[in-house]
């Protein structure tokens, strides 16, 4: 550090803190564009209670429905409430079109089930009953289905602008149907659906981030509160219906440097798992995540998206034959291309068991990968990009690590999408991530909520009220934090103690011990650091440390759910590798695991899973038993 | 100079505190292939925090661009050598604080030029192209980043943004008029947004991340314009608005 950093370092922060203190105090009575100050402040003397003597003022927009998040899957509710007369508002924390896993992935192959017939959609059933290992709800599941079927998905985003995937050829990818792997046949773009959706007279707030659902007097939801992340301005949005689609928590994984450890969005901390846990929303199969191998190399563009997509499509350069040691024929024919949780436990336990490279990942060959395939020379097979911006070749084999890309975890739901919060949806891939077909799932998912979502504020004349202490107790806590001053550990700091935690405990292999510490040190961070963290200064424009310090408590119940979720599930099923119990057991395991926090304390129940269309006992006979211990025998 | 630092000046803003911008310098270690991106997360992990905007580390989201050593590029995917290096934020778009800027009005336009196919033919098929055409020009144009380096370093976007969409825009109309389906008179709304007055110099083409071909995109665009005849009033069109 030089001195003149040094200077700045201490001078200007404490500066900038000091006049960020007198200008918001300013702001607070003066912004004109605060409405809810005087003309809706509900019974606010009332709210001393919450720790504020003046109430935190807050601009207010009503709607029909709120859509939380501004993705694939949030762009898809949107369409569907926008479809059925009713508005929509939908509150994105990054940039609309450009936000979260949809805006990393810049586009994204689809796979469908409406365009192969009934003898492959059968298969296609199949094939997710077995790449989530069981643990799919059938029944949630089924709704989507039938949505896509009922909508030509691939008509609908030519329409909206996106091309169809076009072989070297030039003929359309997947025409042959389901037999020709990867059904794709289109590119989702999600700038071609955000600005669809702006044209259809959505009202987009974005750069804004939910921190709270909102609740009538009879538990349902009323609407959501969060942060212009911008301006630092209060937002409040009363609807009569919400959905959170606010994908995966990818982002509390560990630290490279640039990002974490994922190649998922900074947007991904999982703050609707952190809103649904402070609910007492039971969260089922946090355990569960999927994960790809990423190259790490050279170490700036670590983990984003890149070749370590292509080793997928050649599972001999990496698992040196043993698949076709593990699987019978039959077995082995579900696919030509291994299921994604079968294939990562076969090299995890390469891993595991020392065999790995010096940053605990895997080498892959990469000979005669440079013909542009379906991962395209300008999108996701970043060795074009590294030999020609940053002159850079990689060496072969290839080093990749292991990390996750979505999450699996989900709310309790009903078929049609609702959680056990009346008037509240959600919407995202959940466990379809394990097999894959995240591209068709999460659109699917986002239509179906937004549908339900849209029903149910139909049949209402006028939204809830809201409760204006629970407004304000968000509020004050979101601030407080800003302003604070004291010897509490920086935010950024303490986001990277629970990401370093997350990586070390929460990914790749797990054990009891592990998992007790890492809950041990969650209960610790959120009793210590999170009450004393600071931020660097106290300005409400655009500050990145704010934002960390918002996401920090969300993150640290999410993680919660993750381990809980982990500790009780005592076997190795689908990406969750339990090194003390590393064999799949069907027998006892074809179940779902909740973690509900109740009263500050967590627990989990377990339930069955819904068998509707394929039965357990089926899945039993048809789904190999494949851990990450002894193999059995084909 | 040092060959194992990198010396960034960073022009800072927050407009909600500052009279006017200033600029800070910060030592970074240096290494091969360090990104601009990385040197910026330094920073924030070691001295006073920057506010900027980014996702992805790929190349792939387009949110990360600013302006190096006076030219746009994405932070993510450039590479600094040893020595000093000036880092501002993305002219041609209002400044929220730092480096992140306000790219809403940009946004906008893409919006109104309308990326939906509009045709009242069956969309459940799609015409059989070659291979040349999806792959290196309309595969690239639908993966536009929307990241705006392109307006940012436009020459003739600088001197007039209201009667003149820019480069994503003319792009992103060239992309209907490129695969058969869309049956609108995209000629003339990219005359009407302006595109006879790209000047063809080839700075967008530069600082594309996807590498748009833009240069003939919007020249193939003029073309077809002038062979309607279109052309003749479109001058006194942009100087009207």
């Amino acid at each position: 550090m030089t001195g003149k950093d040094k200077e700045q370092q201490g001078g200007l922060t404490r500066r900038s803190l000091l006049k960020g203190l007198a200008l918001g105090g300013a702001a607070l009575c003066a912004a004109p564009a605060v409405t809810a100050c005087a003309s809706q402040g509900g019974d606010l003397a009332s709210t001393g209670d919450a720790g504020t003597a003046v109430p935190r003022p807050f601009t207010t927009y009503t709607t029909d429905v709120v859509v939380v998040g501004g993705g694939i899957s949030g762009m898809f509710a949107a369409r569907s409430v926008l479809k059925s007369g009713q508005r929509v508002t939908l509150v994105d924390k990054g940039p609309f079109g450009h936000s979260g896993s949809s805006g990393i992935n810049w586009g994204h192959a689809l796979s469908g089930f409406e365009i192969c017939d009934d003898v492959n959609r059968e298969d296609l059933w199949e094939n997710a009953v077995l790449g989530t290992e069981g643990l799919l709800d059938q029944e949630y599941y089924e709704s989507q289905v039938q949505w896509s079927m009922d909508e030509d998905v691939h008509a609908i985003l030519q329409k909206m602008g996106c091309v169809w995937d076009r072989k070297s050829d030039g003929s359309i990818w997947g025409a042959e149907g389901w037999n020709e792997w990867s059904v794709d046949r289109v590119n989702v773009m999600p700038r071609m659906i955000a600005q669809h959706i702006r044209r259809s007279g959505a009202q987009v707030l974005d750069h804004t981030m939910v921190l709270d659902v909102l609740t009538a007097e009879d538990g349902a939801a009323a609407g959501i509160v969060g942060i212009n992340l911008s301006t630092g301005e209060a937002v409040m949005v009363r609807a009569k219906s919400v959905v959170f689609a606010m994908g995966s928590y990818c982002w509390v994984n560990g630290w490279s440097g640039v990002g974490a450890k994922t190649n998922s969005s900074p947007e991904n901390t999982g703050d609707a798992y952190g809103i649904l846990a402070r609910h007492g929303v039971p969260l089922k199969n946090m355990e569960q995540y999927a994960l790809y191998f990423y190259n790490v190399h050279p170490d700036g563009t670590a983990f984003c998206n890149n070749i370590g997509f292509s080793c997928y499509d050649r599972p001999e350069s990496v698992l040196n034959g043993q698949l076709e040691q593990i699987l019978s024929p039959d077995q082995a024919a579900w696919n030509d291309f291994p299921m994604l949780s079968t294939y990562n436990k076969i090299a995890m336990k390469e891993i595991y068991e020392g065999r790995g490279t010096e940053n605990g990942g895997i080498r892959f060959d990469i000979t005669g990968l440079s013909e542009p395939d379906n991962f395209q020379a300008f999108g996701r097979r970043n060795e074009y990009l590294q030999e020609r911006n940053l002159s850079y070749t990689p060496e072969n084999p290839i080093e990749l690590v292991p990390t996750p890309w979505d999450s699996a975890g989900a709310p309790k739901l009903t078929v049609e999408g609702e959680t056990v919060i009346p008037g509240l949806f959600y919407a995202s891939t959940l466990e379809g991530v394990m097999d894959g077909m995240a591209g068709w799932n999460t659109l699917a998912g986002g239509a179906v909520a937004g549908r339900s979502a849209a029903k149910r504020a139909a049949a209402m004349a006028v939204a809830p009220a809201i409760d204006q202490e629970a407004v304000q107790a968000v509020l004050s806590e979101a601030y407080e934090v800003l302003e604070r001053e004291g010897d509490g550990k920086r935010a950024s700091e303490v986001q990277r103690a629970v990401q370093r935690l997350a990586n070390q405990y929460l990914f790749g292999g797990r054990t009891a011990e592990g998992l007790q510490t890492a809950i041990d040190e969650l209960n610790r961070i959120a009793a210590e650091d999170v009450p004393a963290m600071v931020v660097a200064d106290s300005s409400r424009q655009a500050n990145g440390e704010w934002r960390q310090a918002l996401e920090v408590p969300l993150m640290v119940d999410c993680c919660m759910a993750i381990a809980q979720c982990a500790l009780a599930r005592t076997e190795t099923r689908g990406f969750h590798h339990r090194l003390d119990f590393p064999d799949m057991d069907n027998e006892n395991w074809l179940k779902v695991v909740f973690a509900v926090k109740r009263d500050g304390a967590w627990s989990t129940e377990v339930e069955d899973i819904a068998d509707k269309h394929i039965s357990a006992e089926r899945i039993r006979e048809i789904l190999p038993e494949i851990g990450i211990g002894e193999y059995p025998q084909a | 100079m040092n060959d194992s630092i990198v010396t960034l000046k960073i022009t800072r803003f927050d407009p909600s505190l500052d009279g006017e911008p200033y600029v800070t310098e910060h030592d970074v270690p240096w290494k091969e292939c360090l990104t601009v991106l990385q040197a910026l997360q330094y920073v924030n992990e070691h001295y006073d925090p920057v506010s900027f905007d980014y996702s992805c580390r790929g190349g792939l989201c387009g949110r990360c661009g600013c302006m190096v050593d006076g030219t746009p590029r994405l932070a993510c995917y450039t590479v600094l050598e040893p020595g000093e290096h000036t880092l501002e934020p993305l002219a041609a778009f209002p400044v929220v604080r730092d480096l992140t800027v306000d790219k809403s009005g940009f946004t906008r336009k893409l919006d109104d030029s309308v990326v939906a196919v509009m045709s009242q033919a069956d969309m459940a098929t799609s015409p059989e192209i070659s291979y040349e055409l999806y792959w290196n020009v309309l595969d690239r144009l639908q993966k536009c980043r929307e990241c705006g380096n392109c307006v940012s370093i436009c020459p003739v976007y600088a001197e007039n943004t209201a009667g003149y969409a820019g480069p994503a825009v003319f792009s992103q109309i060239f992309l209907r008029t490129s695969d058969g389906l869309d049956e609108a008179d995209r000629v003339l709304q990219a005359v009407e947004s302006g595109v006879m007055a790209c000047q063809l110099c080839g700075k967008c083409d530069s600082v594309c991340p996807v590498g748009i071909n833009h240069i003939d995109a919007h020249g193939q665009l003029q073309q077809k314009a002038r062979e309607r005849g279109l052309a003749e009033k479109a001058g006194a069109l942009v100087e009207a608005i």
